[in-house]
């Protein structure tokens, strides 16, 4: 989904750093300071993660930190909300399945 | 809250977190679960990584509807500390 | 283990109220919030507050953020960022977890909690499909990240968070497809309905959404009709072509902190539902421990940051910072400020509950009191509307101009005619030709003698409900005068499609007018040329769509 380059009432987007994250082994521009679903959005991805139970997609919800439906595996860490949590030069996130852990990834991706 | 046809609630889903149907809770009230608390022990609805913040109030109108009670007297299950999830290794630290 | 005198937990509007309070009479306070940054739910309301000077009316969200936390600073408020509070134990014992890896105990002598409200679920088949969220989840995204949640968006509630909303993710690029309301009418102010039917989206009263269908997101919407009961009507379904869903069906106290402190709570559906009940000084049933701002009932910024204010000076009061006179002479102004902000009939409601949680408070019957609510009760009517007035109606009311002035040049036509508290037009006129008086809520009066036709009050109204028509701006045409907050701008000598109130096409217009003066704060005004004929009826313009 699209960046708000100007707007009407917050005007042009500010000057910020660029930098760059790895999402499921791509490469992804990011911007210093925004939170890791901004980012990710911003980028067209919307599914951050797969439920254990029915394998279903899941994504940005409550925007608070609280529903964790946008919990996904950051530098190795399972359930990291992306929506509290701010992007990092470098940093490494994946597609959650299920809880997190290798076999789960494997069943079904 | 509009009413729904209950055989379409077998695709819907109450409690995100856990992923329980809203026809697995509408079959729990029917075996006699009928608090918050009890479903939530009867089905994990409200025990997942939100810990019922997002389907407490949701459970609450689906028990409303079926047992007619009113929504003031069905209570919210015990919020117990930590409030938020905390690491063990943040727990077990030893601090000034 | 540090001590404190004064623990506030959550630095939205209520709780920096309450800090800045507290310290400006000498208490020591320490402010926490969960989040990296403070403010609650202030920065990203872009649109200008509703309300009296006091309260900052007609300034933008973020600007009394930022006007809050220059006072906290000024007032040496320690705020904590990405500090959890985990638990109340006994003794005033507070558990902390720093930055997710520091634990740490505190010890204080009064807490006041302002964990503000929490945005309520709505579940049918398909909502958990990413694409699906929170209004507020989106406002976000817009407003602070700039990122759109998507293209194509459907709004799920017509309250004022639902239309703000909407007109916010307009404001922000998007296309929103249509706002769904289970109600019969329009649950929100009729002026932010008012801004978003001119811009063109379709407000559907007694509908309701069905079913959002799509692979890995969001591809389409079902919405039905409801009948007079709120059940769906078989057959009426309609697909609509959608990305992103946004629900917006209310708020709940986010009373899980009150809870574990062992707060006693009590049901208002008026006020968002199950909250903790608290007396006129703002303090619950745990001596100690106040609270502030939507946890005490959800409402709105000005009345959270009053009562975050009134529980900080109780504070100050209890540790002896205020002498008991001077502390009823606060307190008395602040009661007279919330009372007045919950006035008109769309106050009413939340008057009358917290008329009740401060009775049951006290725990003894009050007859009296409790006989004015239901004659309160009684009497108000809140006129309910499925669409926007018509002419007739606007004309009816004291801001419309009669048509013989409105045939002698410039005059204002102030189409407001709900009563909510608000008074930010009667400021702005230099000729004074605008009235409210004697209370908050009244409708403004428009003098047409005074009224030259300025048009400073166009940009000073926050619910965008004031015109300016020029019926003689030259022999053959008229002149329309009205907000437009969006980008591009049209450009001078440009054509456009003059629109009515509900965004339908009346003509072409001409642009002969783009003003966008420093002090209207970012709302530009445009002035449009257009046949005599239709003076009555453009209101807005087709907005132009970006050739990007």
């Amino acid at each position: 989904m699209k960046r708000i380059k100007e707007h009407p009432i917050l005007g042009k987007e500010e000057k910020r750093k660029k930098i760059k994250i790895v999402v499921n082994g791509k490469n992804i521009f990011a911007y210093k300071g925004e939170t890791i679903a901004a980012a990710l959005i911003a980028n067209g991805y919307r599914d951050f993660r797969y439920t254990h139970r029915f394998n279903l997609p899941r994504g940005f919800f409550c925007g608070v930190g609280q529903c964790t439906d946008c919990s996904m595996i950051v530098n190795g860490v399972p359930n990291i909300r992306t929506c509290v949590t701010r992007v990092e030069e470098g940093m490494i996130i994946e597609t959650q399945y299920g809880y997190g852990d290798k076999d789960e990834k494997n069943e079904r991706s | 809250m509009p009413k729904d046809n209950e055989k379409n609630s077998i695709k819907k889903i109450i409690c995100r977190c856990e992923e329980i149907t809203e026809e697995e809770i509408r079959e729990a009230i029917r075996e006699g679960y009928t608090t918050i608390k009890s479903i939530k022990r009867r089905t994990r609805a409200g025990m997942g990584l939100c810990q019922g913040r997002t389907c407490s109030t949701l459970i609450r109108d689906i028990i409303a509807e079926m047992t007619g009670d009113k929504k003031e007297d069905i209570l919210s299950d015990t919020v117990r500390p930590p409030l938020y999830p905390v690491e063990l290794g943040v727990l077990g630290k030893k601090n000034k | 283990m540090r001590e404190v005198e004064l623990l506030v937990v959550g630095a939205g509007p209520a709780g920096l109220g309450a800090a800045i309070e507290a310290s400006r009479y000498g208490v020591k306070v320490l402010l926490v919030d969960d989040k990296d940054k403070p403010g609650g739910q202030l920065f990203k309301q872009i649109h200008k507050f509703f309300g009296s000077k006091e309260h900052l009316a007609g300034t933008r969200g973020f600007d009394i953020g930022l006007h809050l936390l220059k006072e906290a600073d000024s007032q040496g408020v320690e705020i904590s960022l990405q500090t959890k509070v985990l638990g109340i134990m006994e003794k005033g014992i507070i558990s902390l977890l720093v930055e997710e890896k520091e634990m740490k105990l505190l010890k204080a002598k009064r807490i006041v909690l302002a964990t503000g409200g929490v945005e309520k679920a709505l579940s049918f088949p398909g909502w958990t499909l990413p694409g699906v969220m929170s209004a507020g989840a989106a406002q976000t995204l817009i407003n602070i990240e700039r990122v759109l949640p998507g293209e194509r968006i459907l709004m799920v509630g017509s309250g004022n968070v639902g239309l703000i909303i909407s007109y916010q993710l307009l404001q922000a690029g998007a296309d929103v497809v249509g706002i769904v309301e289970a109600a019969p009418s329009i649950t929100g102010y009729l002026v932010h309905a008012g801004k978003v039917m001119r811009a063109g989206i379709p407000i559907y009263t007694s509908h309701t959404i069905k079913e959002v269908r799509g692979k890995k997101s969001v591809e389409e919407a079902v919405i039905t009709t409801l009948d007079k009961r709120w059940n769906i009507i078989e057959g009426t379904e309609k697909t609509v072509s959608a990305d992103t869903v946004c629900i917006s069906v209310g708020l709940n106290p986010n009373g899980q902190l009150a809870s574990l402190a062992g707060c006693e709570f009590k049901f208002f559906p008026e006020l968002g539902g199950f909250l903790p009940l608290h007396d006129d000084n703002m303090e619950s049933t745990k001596k100690g421990i106040y609270i502030a701002g939507d946890l005490s009932g959800i409402e709105e910024a000005n009345s959270a940051l009053d009562e975050g204010r009134l529980a900080g000076i109780s504070v100050a009061a209890s540790l002896g910072y205020i002498d008991s006179n001077r502390f009823a002479k606060l307190k008395e102004d602040y009661w007279d400020r919330l009372n007045k902000l919950r006035g008109g009939p769309f106050g009413y409601k939340r008057s009358i509950a917290k008329k009740r949680i401060l009775l049951s408070s006290q725990q003894k019957e009050m007859r009296d009191q409790e006989r004015d609510c239901i004659e309160l009760e009684e009497n108000t009517k809140l006129k309910n509307y499925k669409s926007i007035p018509s002419l007739k109606e606007f004309q009816e009311f004291p801001g419309y101009p009669s048509l013989s002035r409105i045939k002698k040049g410039a005059v204002a036509c102030i189409e407001c005619i709900q009563e909510i508290p608000c008074d930010p037009c009667v400021a702005a006129c230099p000729f004074k030709a605008i009235n409210i008086n004697p209370y908050i809520t009244d409708l403004p009066y428009l003098d047409e003698n005074k009224c030259k036709g300025c048009g400073v009050c166009i940009a000073s109204c926050p619910g965008q409900a004031i015109f300016v028509l020029n019926y003689n701006y030259s022999s053959e045409k008229a002149a329309i005068s009205f907000p437009y907050e969006y980008l591009p701008y049209p450009k001078i000598g440009g054509k456009a499609v003059g629109v009515n109130r509900k965004g339908e096409p009346v003509a072409e217009v001409e642009i002969v007018k783009v003003d966008k003066r420093a002090n209207f704060d970012k709302t530009t005004v445009i002035t449009i040329a257009c046949d005599k004929k239709c003076i009555n009826q453009i209101r807005f313009i087709e907005r132009i769509k970006d050739d990007a």
